[in-house]
């Protein structure tokens, strides 16, 4: 034993432990709850953008009516009509620009037709949004 | 006794840290960028929106309205008479309080339309409809 060196000593007792390694603290428990709050996180948090969009109250709009108003219309089948005139999503904001800088039109009022998904309006509020128009209401017949 | 092959020095357990390293991460991934919400009682998917501002943190009074015209006041579902007069009392005691509407974005527009004009009758100026931000 005694001729044994320090650095001897000190291979054979590593040597050992590689052999018979034990983790001093098990890792098992650890990832288990790691696990559980992964599940619960991906469960509980959702990713979605949620956005608003600021409309006024319709009735406002109904008595503010004047001949600055534009009125455009979404028809049942999608379709569109600006003050009476038949008009695609595309041409919408060009139109509305027009509308804004020769007239100084500021109000819109969008009145969907009764079975009208709601999708099909906000496609079009958007377009009037992309014009710069801020005031913009929803109305029914 | 022994089975040839299978001794105790040569097979050796696949090292699990590997995986709590990526569980980990994913674990990262999701508390920071997922938002924690309460299911809500009604089961809307709100309408895609290129427009539209954030949404802050300010407590609103939130409306949700569902595909077959139900209604809910934050998370309660309930008629929409007592719904109105519950709005009305709300903007009462804080004048100050904007109204959020979270509709079905297969909705019939008439619907949320005639729901807005009896929020008029209750006292509501200006109100947001909820949207989402469509996929890229």
């Amino acid at each position: 034993m005694e001729s044994q060196t320090y650095t001897q000593i000190l291979a054979k007792a590593s040597n050992n432990s590689i052999r018979h390694r034990r983790p001093l603290v098990s890792l098992t428990p650890l990832v288990d709850v790691v696990f559980i709050l992964l599940v619960f996180f991906m469960l509980a948090s959702s990713f979605s953008d949620q956005r608003a969009v600021g409309l006024m109250t319709p009735a406002i709009a109904e008595s503010a009516r004047t001949s600055k108003t534009v009125l455009l219309r979404v028809k049942r089948n999608g379709s569109l009509d600006l003050n009476g005139e038949p008009i695609t999503v595309n041409q919408l904001q060009a139109r509305a620009a027009q509308f804004i800088q020769t007239v100084g039109e500021r109000q819109f009022l969008v009145q969907p037709d009764k079975g009208v998904a709601l999708q099909r309006v906000v496609v079009v509020l958007d377009a009037l949004y992309a014009t710069g128009v801020q005031d913009i209401s929803l109305v029914r017949k | 006794m022994k089975l040839r092959g299978v001794s105790d020095r040569g097979y050796k357990e696949p090292s699990i840290v590997p995986l709590v390293n990526i569980v980990f991460l994913l674990l990262i991934f999701f508390m920071l960028l997922g938002r924690i919400t309460s299911p809500e009682v009604l089961d809307i998917q709100p309408p895609a929106s290129a427009s539209g501002g954030q949404i802050d943190t300010r407590r609103d009074i939130l409306i949700l309205i569902s595909n077959d015209g139900r209604v809910a006041l934050d998370d309660n579902e309930m008629e929409q008479d007592l719904l109105l007069s519950a709005v009305t009392q709300l903007l009462d005691e804080e004048p100050a309080m904007r109204v959020r509407i979270k509709a079905d974005a297969g909705l019939d527009a008439v619907t949320l339309i005639r729901l807005m004009e009896h929020l008029k009758d209750a006292g509501v100026k200006r109100l947001l409809l909820l949207t989402e931000r469509p996929e890229p």
